[in-house]
């Protein structure tokens, strides 16, 4: 498959504040391949968060168009067809681990199609089945990532944005989550986004990186991850790994200097 | 979660502290060092058993204004908060009336309502009723109208309506703060129901009526057994819905105004 699934066409977004209007995205367009990772990365104010609420339908672009499936992304927000992972987990403290990832479910008023995996499957998948009538407050700050994953993937979307869904966390838990979640991408088949402000995240996880340069947020360069999947965390070793990641920080902070 | 052990271990400081309390005002009465105006335990307890009929007599009007009242200040307060959250633009208007009606002295209220009422459990309820109101109110408020943007925007991603919104997340998101007015509405209550027996609204019966007979008799134990009743009363309110909090509310408390 190679079809386009999303396309941001000439996206502009600005904010408007008392003071001053900041342009958050400056005439961005992307194309993301069905079933493809795409790592969003860039400095603090290049809009890639702003991007993945454009594409989740939670803001509306300023100019320009974005399409899912060729429909605008408010069609895909309502069918359900879009998972989001927040930075923070926003777990529902009253809610046990089960019952929070029941709840794309509740809202969306179905109790379970066929192809579509159950919420104890999810729980197993992200292999917290022990914990399944854990309250949130009782769970690590990684578990609690964890079932804001199985969250994201209870109506089985074709889309999986991601918004920096590990930096809060440590390295170890961190590398390990980057694994699980390739694995579930996997066996899940969705278009994913990532954004990460971590260069290694990005090259570990992603078949594409888009680089972006801030102040106004533009599209720096996209580069190409060519290592064999399925990846593994002894390739973060090797010295393909390493160009890539110096490709990504030549255009990091080649693009800084440019703009300062 | 607190264990089974740190509940006894509590249990046992506070009454061993209220028993070391009553075993030096029992002491100081045995004395005579206590005031002329302040009864001894062992003088309470034997003006408890003799005049066991009497109390009963005037504490069963009392207790079931009170519950009369702390219902009505219930619904009359899940009104005016739904009124609040419903139609816009009335909070300010609403909440000052009501912070100006909480204002009123409840003991010049009284002689107000005998005049529209005539002396009786209506007088009684009203009170109890007035003086629950506010606390339940600013619980509702303060929880329904706290917002975080991560969790809107989680109900916004999920394409929740306002229903599913106001039912999976504000209500449970409140119910901690609900609680607490509530707790405080059922002592409250009590008291009230009380005030307006002292005021005379009650007509012959209830044990505020019963506290004005004593003190004008200058029965000092009678006093005092009226005071600790209307006193264990209230606490017993306040117990009986700390109770029912916990087991509708078994998260953490604590954890509810994180994003978790």
């Amino acid at each position: 498959m190679s079809a386009d699934h999303i396309v941001v066409d000439h996206v502009t977004k600005t904010f408007v504040t008392k003071r001053r209007t900041i342009v958050a995205l400056d005439d961005v367009s992307l194309r993301f391949e069905s079933g493809e990772f795409v790592a969003l990365i860039g400095p603090s104010g290049c809009g890639k968060s702003t991007m993945l609420r454009l594409i989740a339908d939670i803001m509306e672009p300023t100019e320009g168009a974005i399409t899912i499936d060729n429909e605008p992304p408010a069609a895909a927000r309502r069918d359900h067809r879009i998972g989001f992972v927040f930075q923070d987990p926003t777990l529902l403290a009253w809610r046990t681990v089960i019952d929070n990832v029941r709840l794309p479910l509740q809202i969306a008023g179905s109790s379970g199609e066929s192809g579509r995996q159950t919420p104890e499957e999810l729980i197993e998948l992200v292999g917290l089945h022990s914990f399944a009538n854990a309250y949130p407050g009782q769970l690590s700050g990684g578990m609690r990532q964890r079932v804001a994953i199985a969250r994201a993937l209870a109506l089985r979307p074709d889309v999986l944005l991601m918004d920096e869904p590990f930096g809060a966390l440590d390295e170890i838990t961190r590398q390990q989550l980057n694994m699980e979640l390739l694995r579930i991408w996997v066996e899940t088949r969705t278009t994913a986004v990532l954004v990460t402000h971590s260069i290694s995240e990005a090259v570990l996880m992603a078949d594409r990186i888009v680089v972006l340069s801030a102040h106004p947020g533009r599209v720096a360069q996209i580069i190409n991850v060519t290592l064999e999947r399925p990846r593994r965390i002894d390739q973060m070793k090797t010295q393909g790994f390493f160009a890539i990641e110096n490709q990504v920080r030549d255009a990091l902070f080649g693009a800084e200097a440019a703009a300062s | 979660m607190n264990s089974k052990k740190e509940v006894l271990i509590r249990l046992g400081t506070s009454l061993s502290g209220l028993f070391v309390v009553v075993a030096v005002w029992q002491f100081l009465g045995m004395r005579n060092a206590l005031p002329v105006s302040v009864a001894s335990p062992s003088q309470i307890v034997d003006e408890m058993t003799e005049r066991f009929d009497t109390l009963w007599f005037h504490a069963g009007p009392t207790v079931s204004a009170s519950l009369w009242g702390f219902f009505w200040a219930t619904v009359a307060s899940f009104v005016v908060a739904s009124v609040i959250v419903l139609v816009p633009h009335t909070a300010g208007s609403l909440y000052n009336t009501a912070v100006v009606a909480s204002s009123i002295p409840l003991i010049a209220l009284t002689p107000v309502l005998v005049f529209w009422f005539e002396r009786g459990p209506t007088v009684r309820i009203i009170v109890a009723a007035v003086a629950g109101f506010f606390p339940i109110l600013v619980g509702c408020i303060q929880g329904l109208g706290r917002a975080d943007k991560a969790t809107d925007e989680l109900f916004t991603q999920i394409a929740a309506n306002k229903r599913q919104r106001f039912f999976h997340l504000s209500l449970p998101r409140s119910l901690p703060y609900i609680f607490a007015g509530m707790k405080a509405a059922a002592a409250a209550a009590v008291l009230g129901a009380v005030i307006a027996e002292w005021a005379g609204g009650g007509g012959t019966r209830g044990l505020g009526q019963m506290m004005t007979n004593a003190l004008f008799g200058f029965n000092v134990p009678l006093t005092w057994l009226t005071i600790l009743t209307t006193a264990a009363l209230s606490l017993a309110a306040y117990g009986a819905i700390a109770l029912i909090e916990r087991l509708v509310v078994r998260w953490d408390i604590d954890e509810n105004e994180l994003a978790l």
